[in-house]
């Protein structure tokens, strides 16, 4: 798992998920903010994701980012590109996260899966992290006790499903 | 993996499932492991297959189903949200209704 910065970018997609997660607060442990661009909250309207993501916008835990015509810029190359490419295609909350990442340096927090291959398959010097990598990171950081019991507890509350590579991994470092 | 010769006999142009015109073109690049990204999307488009309430989806207004069925398909929400005309929460509810999982 690639190292993290202490800033992150947060897309949709990961949003709607996590904010399913009672122990959803942990990211607030992890990273000393969380960016949140207008074109993400645009298409959060319901509780839980709305009401969570304005209390930690009011705390000052999140911030929002508003896209300047650089990051729109990059964020449209980014699209371009994926398109020629053998994985799903990155739409623009993602390409926004993804150019941002590029830009600032930030962790980009996503569950798209173009998003989410994009360093390997576009070369992108990025750190991108499923909610995967974040509960593992807060079982490295001694925040979570029982790792795989962790992962269960996401996979239910969220209706999120971890691939069997991720679980070979997570049971690889409990065993170690 | 059987040779490019080998394939193109089995599915005459244009008719290869979209896995193998993905492995295809995934071959067309280095030094990353496109195979791992192929065998990904696969793995993850099964599980929402498999784990889907079709029952539920079958009795869904047009929109509703095809937005779902795009979005078993591919696992991009963004888009799904769009051809439902919901906001990507608003989809993620009707996600979780239809016992979709969520597979990265």
């Amino acid at each position: 798992m690639s190292r993290a910065s202490r800033e992150a970018v947060a897309d949709t997609s990961f949003l709607v998920d996590w904010t399913r997660y009672s122990r959803r607060d942990l990211l607030l442990e992890l990273f000393e903010v969380v960016h949140v661009p207008e074109s993400v909250l645009r298409e959060l309207k319901l509780p839980p994701a709305v009401d969570w993501v304005a209390e930690r916008l009011a705390s000052g835990a999140f911030a929002l980012f508003t896209e300047t015509p650089e990051i729109e810029g990059e964020a449209r190359r980014l699209m371009a590109l994926s398109r020629g490419r053998p994985l799903k295609r990155v739409d623009y909350p993602e390409a926004v996260c993804l150019a941002a990442g590029l830009r600032f340096g930030y962790t980009v927090l996503t569950e798209n899966g173009g998003a989410y291959f994009a360093p390997r398959v576009l070369g992108l010097n990025v750190t991108v992290w499923r909610a995967f990598e974040v509960i593992v990171e807060a079982w490295q950081r001694g925040l979570v006790e029982d790792l795989v019991g962790e992962l269960r507890r996401y996979e239910e509350e969220a209706l999120h499903l971890f691939r069997r590579r991720d679980w070979e991994h997570a049971w690889r470092l409990t065993r170690s | 993996m059987r040779n490019l010769r080998e394939r193109n006999a089995a599915h005459p142009a244009g008719a290869a499932p979209r896995t193998e015109k993905l492995y295809l073109a995934a071959r067309a690049f280095n030094g990353v492991s496109v195979e791992e990204v192929v065998e990904a999307l696969e793995e993850a488009r099964k599980l929402r297959r498999e784990r889907a309430d079709w029952e539920f989806i079958e009795k869904l207004p047009p929109k509703l189903k095809a937005a779902l069925k795009y979005y078993i398909e591919t696992g991009d929400i963004y888009v799904a949200s769009r051809i439902a005309g919901l906001t990507v929460d608003e989809f993620n509810e009707l996600r979780v209704k239809a016992r979709v999982p969520s597979v990265t």
